[in-house]
């Protein structure tokens, strides 16, 4: 789904978004897109395919880890939960991107001449 | 610990996701058929909106990967494979090659035991010397 209108996010951008959604409360991958969307208003539509690989590479890292359960609906799903190396790492990228892009604000905040 | 379970842990970590894949499919198919959607509507919406089910899995599984070792035993198969597929030319350079390693060892074998090693039983092979007799008889 790649309008003109959207735009890839940076590297690293869902992993932190999952990660602080995580933080809230264990949500599996399902719940997770639903979430993302939910919680910036439909302005962030993730890209199914490319929550589970990024998912997986959190897993990898131990930054969350996942255990088989039931949903809400009843329904058998893989829910995912923010481990404690995950909950410091999602702080660490929480300050550099606010950095990031406080930089970026400057600059295009710039007058005119 | 970890390596033996990311070694022998693959199988499931790849079954894992399958299933996890399979259920986010399902919920959303579900999801869009409570809305009015026909089941094969519903099916193809969802398939479209996740894009590639293999792929993705396949993405998945490459986090994993061990890149040095799994590669190099990827290679190895390929050129398995590229074996079979020329039997003549395979069996031709194998067959050299079996050759050449066999005349190579022969050679070098016997030049071991007739120049390099020294005789068996003599103390000191530059003192070894011929004797011959002679018979009077043969004297013209």
């Amino acid at each position: 789904m790649a309008d003109d209108a959207t735009r890839d996010l940076f590297p690293g951008a869902l992993e932190m978004m999952v990660l602080r959604l995580l933080k809230q409360e264990p949500l599996h991958g399902y719940a997770l897109v639903q979430r993302i969307q939910q919680a910036s208003r439909n302005l962030l539509q993730v890209e199914e395919g490319s929550l589970y690989p990024a998912l997986q590479r959190l897993l990898k890292d131990g930054l969350v880890s996942a255990a088989w359960g039931v949903s809400s609906t009843n329904r058998r799903v893989r829910v995912y939960s923010l481990t404690r190396a995950g909950a410091r790492h999602l702080t660490n990228e929480i300050s550099s991107f606010e950095r990031m892009f406080q930089g970026i604000s400057m600059i295009l905040a710039l007058e005119d001449r | 610990m970890r390596l033996i379970d990311r070694l022998f842990g693959r199988g499931r970590i790849y079954q894992n996701l399958s299933e996890e894949i399979r259920a986010h499919l399902d919920e959303r198919i579900e999801f869009l058929m409570a809305r009015g959607m026909s089941r094969a509507d519903a099916t193809a919406l969802a398939r479209r909106a996740f894009g590639n089910v293999t792929n993705v899995v396949e993405q998945g599984r490459d986090v994993w990967e061990w890149p040095t070792v799994e590669s190099f035993a990827m290679d190895a198969r390929y050129a398995l494979r590229q074996l079979r597929r020329t039997p003549a030319l395979s069996a031709t350079i194998i067959l050299t090659l079996a050759i050449g390693i066999a005349a190579t060892t022969t050679v070098f074998s016997w030049a071991r035991t007739v120049l390099l090693n020294p005789l068996p039983g003599a103390g000191d092979a530059g003192r070894i010397m011929a004797l011959e007799t002679t018979t009077s008889s043969r004297v013209p």
